[in-house]
């Protein structure tokens, strides 16, 4: 019980350390719209806005006070949750963000499981068979896919399993004008729509983890406690499924978590790329639509989503691997 | 993949990649720039080496100026980028204090969130011309590496020769440049061709969302194109800028690679 508090205290501590963090991240939208080199008020309402508007959004933001109000207010109305106006949505920014939020998590997380999979598991042949000649075949793939932009990967795969052979569609997320007859079918026909986004953005990461699992796999495989358990005549399967891959994993998962910004920016040009409505695509209408609101919040928003999970997931790392140590 | 892996190749392939950026004008037959809209869509030919896009620019034309652009973006913006993180790096990495501290705690913000995303709310709110996405890409990178920077200026300084430097009583900008940086250079070099590797990324992936600089053919403006390109049989307008863009970034990264391990053989 005293373990739970303690982790309970540990965690809410972590949290409130964040704080300096989100100030910044404010802070930062604060000097972009103090950065645009035109009127900041039709920054905040809208290009699109009537001159009325405007003039309230003036008032609101009190853009005609000291500069110092103006970051107070600012900050309190980010505080309170409360990121703008979107003109071309006619709707609250935070609410448009909201409605786009699952898409994203769903791409974003089958395309991390595909990565992590993918390369977990190359990562573990070419460290295996390191003596053998599919060794360095492997670093090499995974070295050019590490230099190969996502969206030449994306295309390429469009090209060919969308155009030319069309095994799956070239975007969306369900087939348009078709009627499902049950929540089976609607799922089924999601996924089929989620698997080339899921499985170009999963190709990108593949690389990195591949890299990571090849050099902590070896590094477990050469420890003595390794040679006890492969003296003792275990299968190939366990040792390297119990007793090797279950050590090897902490790092490559880490830096899953570490890459969560990076994955925003894989998540924005791939979802633009397969007309996948989540945020990245969202992103692209407000620059398109110029809905400066819109796009202001959008940063804000996953900037701090992105910080509050990173810390979650460190935490969580603590508690379960003890050898972690806590760094706040 | 072995001869990718010798530092004369990515050096050579390098120095090709640069002849070619500095005299496009005499290789590309034609300007990038020029649209012949009843010459739309033409494949690969004498006339066109890589065909044409859809509004008649010349792929090949516009692949050799790319390369240009990319080198120029990756080179200024990695430049500026190191110069920054080496300072910040050498400051709080050997004198820490109140400073050094506030501007590492600084790169920890900006590696915690997003780059990409705030790359391109910066960039659309500066409009896209080619100093500001050269600032606002170098601007974003040099956390990572002052980072890096600052972890080696800390474990050099505890080096003997720092300390006898010290004893026998220079003072602490002699013991930086003189001591501490020609330590640091293996290092330094290798992050700037990394940089230079991410930000030709960078930039051609602002290119391939439609921000780019119009007066600079940017290989990622050619990708937009091949979005539609494709569905009408248009794979020379994927197929080439594609190859040179992944041999740019191939090129870099594996010069990162190999100058870390060919110049402190202790990291490799």
């Amino acid at each position: 019980m005293r373990g739970l508090t303690s982790v309970f205290y540990r965690l809410l501590i972590r949290l409130i350390l964040l704080i300096p963090v989100v100030l910044a991240v404010v802070t930062i939208g604060f000097i972009l719209i103090k950065l645009f080199p035109g009127d900041p008020a039709v920054l905040l309402a809208g290009e699109a806005a009537s001159p009325q508007y405007i003039e309230r959004v003036r008032e609101v933001y009190g853009l005609d006070r000291p500069i110092w109000e103006q970051y107070l207010r600012y900050l309190e109305k980010v505080i309170m949750f409360d990121l703008g106006y979107s003109l071309s949505y006619k709707r609250p920014v935070l609410d448009v963000i909201l409605t786009r939020l699952p898409y994203t998590i769903i791409l974003a997380v089958s395309g991390l499981s595909i990565g992590l999979i993918l390369g977990l598991l190359l990562g573990i042949v070419s460290a295996w068979y390191r003596k053998k000649l599919i060794s360095p075949i492997i670093s090499s793939v995974a070295f050019i896919f590490y230099s190969t932009p996502v969206y030449v990967l994306g295309q390429f795969l469009i090209y060919y399993f969308a155009v030319t052979y069309r095994v799956f569609p070239v975007g969306g997320v369900v087939t348009i004008g078709v009627e499902h007859s049950n929540f089976y079918a609607y799922i089924l026909d999601v996924l089929w729509h989620l698997t080339l986004p899921s499985i170009t953005l999963g190709l990108v990461f593949m690389a990195s983890y591949a890299k990571l699992t090849r050099s902590s796999f070896l590094e477990v495989i050469s420890s003595s406690y390794f040679l006890a358990a492969r003296s003792m005549g275990l299968r190939t399967s366990t040792l390297i499924l119990k007793h090797a891959l279950r050590n090897a994993i902490i790092p490559v998962v880490t830096l899953a978590g570490v890459q969560l910004g990076m994955l925003i920016g894989g998540v924005i040009i791939t979802e633009s790329m397969f007309s996948w409505p989540g945020i990245g695509q969202l992103t692209m209408e407000a620059v398109s639509t110029r809905d400066y609101p819109l796009l202001l919040g959008i940063f804000i928003f996953t900037s701090i989503a992105v910080v509050v999970i990173n810390a979650v997931v460190d935490f969580i790392y603590g508690v379960i691997d003890p050898r972690i140590k806590d760094r706040w | 993949m072995r001869w990718l892996n010798s530092l004369t190749i990515c050096v050579a392939l390098t120095l090709l990649l640069g002849i070619v950026g500095l005299l496009a004008d005499l290789i590309a037959p034609y300007d990038p720039l020029n649209t012949r809209m009843f010459r739309g869509l033409q494949p690969p030919s004498n006339v066109n080496l890589m065909g044409t896009d859809q509004l008649g620019r010349d792929v090949f034309s516009w692949v050799i100026y790319g390369i240009r652009t990319s080198l120029l973006v990756g080179l200024s913006s990695a430049t500026i980028a190191v110069a920054i993180a080496v300072l910040i790096g050498l400051l709080s990495g050997y004198r820490g204090g109140i400073i050094g501290n506030t501007l590492m705690r600084v790169a920890d913000v900006f590696l915690s969130i997003p780059r990409f995303m705030l790359i391109i709310v910066t960039v659309v709110l500066l409009s896209p011309r080619i100093s500001n996405i050269i600032l606002v890409i170098a601007i974003f990178s040099w956390p990572e590496a002052a980072r890096v920077v600052r972890s080696e200026v800390l474990s050099i300084k505890e080096r003997e020769y720092v300390m006898a430097a010290k004893a026998l009583g220079s003072r602490d900008l002699d013991i930086m440049v003189s001591e501490i940086l020609p330590n640091v250079i293996p290092t330094i070099l290798s992050l700037w061709t990394l940089i230079i590797a991410d930000a030709i990324l960078t930039e051609s992936a602002l290119g391939f969302l439609g921000l780019s600089d119009l007066n600079y053919p940017s290989l990622g403006v050619m990708l937009m194109m091949a979005k539609n390109a494709i569905f009408v049989g248009g794979w020379w307008v994927l197929l080439f800028p594609s190859i040179a863009l992944v041999i740019l970034i191939l090129v870099f990264n594996s010069l990162s690679d190999k100058l870390i391990e060919r110049l402190s053989p202790r990291l490799g």
